[in-house]
């Protein structure tokens, strides 16, 4: 008898899920720093724009019959959240990251982002679930010797197991996903400024020499 | 009776499992862009020849 009302209010409470889970965003990086930035100066645009389709939360929570239950609410600002750490990023890869209108190279690569998308939500299974992010990043690169190029950057994160679904299994799948396209990010930057060498480099004259006079405040 | 249950739930567990292996991956591709695209390149610089900005055909 008691197995039976066990069983009934598992099979009950399977459907709860109406608080909202707040969202911390994660502050570390990648675990092993990408390097190749050699000193090359560039600017990153904090914050990046919010062009997301949905602003007023990061997520959703959903009961056990898969029906969105409550929301998931970012506790800092995503936009500004991820251009940091994208600055932080190019640091620890070897960039010499400028700040907007502080002194800078002719060739200073100029990246400006807008943020998409970033939902978390749970993916609800028979047995066991899983937490899946989603992150979405436009950059748009630009430098005063007239380069402009973009890219959409794109990851998702899992997190594999969850039997119920609680704030700390959000929050690692958006670890997952943000590791991912940081990594994504950083990488696509050393393709470009490796591609166009001018790019945030000293410029040298034609015997080698670097040329005097070639910072500019912005 | 009982064995049947059981059965059944077994099997929905096993639908279940696959469509979380099989299904997913295949979402995340179409939505990112493999290379940069370049509407102006800076002046006073050529592109570095040793990096190939594609892949030869």
């Amino acid at each position: 008898m008691r197995r039976g009302t066990l069983a009934i209010l598992a099979v009950a409470l399977h459907g709860c899920a109406f608080t909202n889970v707040n969202l911390a965003m994660p502050t570390g990086g990648l675990e092993a720093p990408i390097a190749g930035g050699n000193g090359r100066e560039i600017i990153v645009m904090i914050p990046f724009a919010d062009e997301r389709e949905i602003r007023d939360r990061c997520g959703m929570q959903k009961n056990g019959y898969n029906m969105d239950t409550a929301d998931a609410v970012c506790t800092s600002d995503p936009a500004a959240w991820l251009a940091n750490l994208l600055a932080v990023e190019l640091m620890a890869a070897g960039f010499s990251v400028v700040e907007v209108g502080s002194p800078h190279r002719e060739g200073a690569l100029r990246v400006e982002g807008s943020l998409l998308k970033i939902f978390v939500e749970p993916v609800i299974g028979f047995w066991t679930g899983s937490h899946e992010a989603d992150l979405q990043v436009k950059l748009v690169a630009t430098s005063g010797n007239g380069l402009r190029a973009e890219r959409t950057f794109f990851a998702k994160g899992r997190q594999g197991g969850a039997v119920i679904s609680i704030t700390p299994l959000y929050e690692q799948a958006l670890r997952r996903a943000t590791r991912e396209i940081l990594e994504d990010m950083v990488r696509a930057i050393l393709s470009l400024t490796d591609r166009y060498l001018e790019l945030g480099s000293r410029p040298v004259d034609a015997e080698g020499r670097v040329a005097k006079g070639s910072e500019t405040a912005r | 009776m009982r064995n049947l249950a059981m059965w059944l739930l077994l099997g929905m567990a096993i639908v279940d499992c696959a469509r979380h292996v099989v299904v997913r991956p295949e979402e995340v591709p179409a939505l990112s862009d493999t290379d940069w695209n370049v509407t102006s390149e800076p002046v006073g610089g050529v592109p570095d020849k040793r990096i190939p900005t594609k892949a030869p055909d």
